[in-house]
């Protein structure tokens, strides 16, 4: 079996995020392999470890810096990395890096294509979605368990749908899969798979490789564009000079908390049964129970 | 009133209008009046004829009902196919859908049939020169996005409980027709499980009751649990209670987790990180408890207690059993 896992690279949004509020971008100091996009890996590396002959290949579009995902991807026990890449993709939405994905996938290559159900960045959730009707496959979106006993060539699984239930599946090979929270614990790779990573030869993909025209991608080729990005909740902090009567610390912490939020909560600082009191008079308030 | 401007995929459950196709179709009511055009639902399941002149009372001025056995549960394929259909024949400028596991599987298949863009999970929808502009959260909540479509129809998926619906209005006139058609069939339903996990669904339940890493056990939990059969509410967690094993994975709320918007939410020794923000954001009134003042999550709630949930939630559960 020959198994396809689109990864992206993406800012490590459970750190620290910059929005530059004028041109949109964003930077942070830490770029990760999309967490879900680590679940689909570890997907397909274990159906390795249960099925004879699998051979997992991780494919991923990005700038040069995105070989440290590709990397990532095989010292988790991934066999080959394809790194796609142009200067021309700048700028690409969903519909255009799923076209550049499918083509550098390619049709009756793989008998499963592995993405994660959405990228932490964009958030978008349509990658999937636009390979497997490129390559006329069938997609199963949010997958949460997959079982590997085929039958007649069939695979079972489930997904996750609203109200805490799953719907039970069943699709032939080849078919793409987006994978959802929960499917798996991701591995630590070991520091000797990490080193054995970094040998690891990393075929490079362009569009003239991809016989895809520069018109075809980027923003030309894009169908949404975005008109603007802005900070989610600017947090309002006052500018604060720190009274010069206060103790040292005291002016330290204020220095080193940025100044003094505001709080939009009722805070309760008494004793417990005041707390419990007030609890219970904001239910009441808000004809909360 | 001219040609169709908007239309709306609904979702019923047992043959009733769900929530969310109630508020598609107030959102479209909105960008249709503007347009000077008309409101189209398609409406596709099995036994789902009722839900047409519910769906005219809402804002629709033509429904296309699919009504067939063979939509009893959603099958992807299928479902596309009717949704494709009806764009064709309506040639609508405009395509919603709710960001429902029906809907967040369906808009990208039906929006790449129709070679057209699509915006997911929009929390806003605004016209600007007769364009629609798409807002959405994007990077973990920590920034808002707003698109726009270069190519037609322009499509979105709209945030569950982010429009507000019209109030029902049964004097409303509107033509409910059937559609019907053929698909290419490639995935088979075989049944719908229900996870394994105890109580009240985290998705449905009015009250949540979430705690962080500041629980530190399994045993932790075990206040949350009460509190929460109490209130006939679901206990859910962050992140790291789930990656330690406290609780079921099936629990986390936040970005990778669920997305929960209940009427009251309690954050329980949790900081706030923005990744779970992201998944509680929609809840009507918060209620932190956490040891740091500093801590984030009290910058979003709206009634904060500073101090150990050990000894606070005790009290909470006796005044609480004292209400009855």
């Amino acid at each position: 079996m020959n198994i396809a896992v689109c990864i992206k690279q993406v800012p490590d949004t459970e750190g620290h995020i910059d929005v530059d509020r004028r041109s949109g971008s964003i930077t942070s100091p830490n770029l990760v392999i999309n967490p879900l996009d680590v679940l689909a890996v570890e997907e397909a590396v274990r159906i390795k470890g249960q099925l004879v002959d699998v051979r997992v290949t991780v494919v991923c579009m990005g700038p040069d810096i995105a070989e440290r995902a590709l990397r990532g991807a095989l010292s988790m026990g991934a066999d080959e990395a394809v790194h796609v890449w142009d200067e021309q993709l700048v700028g690409s939405d969903s519909y255009v890096a799923g076209r550049v994905l499918a083509t550098a996938i390619g049709p009756e290559q793989y008998d499963l294509i592995l993405c994660g159900q959405m990228a932490a960045d964009t958030q978008a959730g349509q990658v999937g979605a636009v390979i497997a009707e490129i390559l006329e496959i069938p997609l199963i979106t949010a997958v949460v368990s997959i079982d590997l006993n085929l039958q007649s060539g069939r695979m079972e699984m489930q997904r996750k749908v609203d109200g805490g239930k799953r719907e039970v599946v069943q699709t032939s090979l080849p078919a793409v899969l987006t994978v959802e929270s929960g499917i798996n614990k991701p591995r630590y790779p070991t520091l000797r798979a990490i080193k054995d990573a970094e040998k690891k030869q990393i075929e490079k993909l362009n569009l003239k490789a991809l016989d895809m025209s520069p018109n075809e991608v980027g923003a030309t080729g894009s169908l949404i564009k975005v008109v603007s990005v802005s900070v989610a909740k600017p947090s309002i902090k006052n500018l604060f000079v720190p009274d010069s009567n206060l103790l040292a610390i005291d002016r330290i912490n204020i220095l080193m908390s940025g100044g003094i939020s505001d709080k939009k909560a009722e805070m309760i600082l008494g004793g417990l049964q005041e707390a419990a009191s007030y609890f219970v008079q904001f239910v009441k308030e808000r004809k909360l129970l | 009133m001219g040609e169709i401007g908007i239309l709306t995929v609904s979702e019923c459950t047992d043959g009733a209008l769900d929530a969310i196709s109630a508020e598609l179709l107030g959102a479209a009511r909105k960008l249709a009046d503007e347009l000077g055009q008309k409101v189209a639902t398609v409406i596709i399941g099995s036994g789902v004829g009722d839900a047409g002149k519910d769906a005219v009372a809402y804002g629709a001025d033509e429904v296309y009902v699919a009504d067939d056995a063979k939509y009893a549960n959603y099958q992807p394929e299928a479902y596309a196919a009717v949704v494709q259909q009806a764009a064709k024949d309506l040639s609508p400028a405009i395509i919603l859908a709710g960001q429902t596991s029906i809907g967040r599987d369906l808009a990208p298949r039906v929006a790449f049939k129709l070679q057209t863009g699509l915006s997911t999970d929009c929390i806003s929808l605004k016209l600007d020169a007769g364009r629609m502009i798409m807002s959405r959260a994007v990077y973990g909540g920590n920034a808002m996005a707003d698109y726009v479509s270069e190519s037609d129809p322009q499509m979105a998926t709209v945030r569950v409980k982010s429009q507000e619906a019209l109030a029902k209005d049964d004097s409303r006139s509107g033509d409910v027709k059937t559609i019907a058609a053929d698909a290419d069939i490639k995935t088979a339903f075989i049944e719908k499980v229900t996870e394994e996990v105890t109580g009240i669904k985290l998705e449905d339940a009015d009250v949540v009751v979430c705690g962080g890493r500041g629980i530190g056990s399994e045993e932790g939990f075990e206040p949350l649990n009460e509190l929460a059969k109490m209130l006939h509410g679901a206990v859910g967690a962050t992140r790291p209670p789930c990656d330690n094993g406290w609780i079921a994975s099936t629990q986390q709320i936040g970005l990778t987790g669920k997305i929960v918007s209940p009427t009251l939410y309690f954050g329980i020794a949790l900081s706030g990180a923005s990744q779970h923000i992201a998944g509680c954001s929609g809840a009507k009134n918060i209620v932190a408890i956490n040891k740091d003042d500093e801590a984030n999550i009290f910058n979003v709630a709206h009634y904060g207690v500073v101090g150990d949930y050990k000894k606070i939630l005790p009290a909470l559960i006796a005044k609480v059993k004292e209400l009855g």
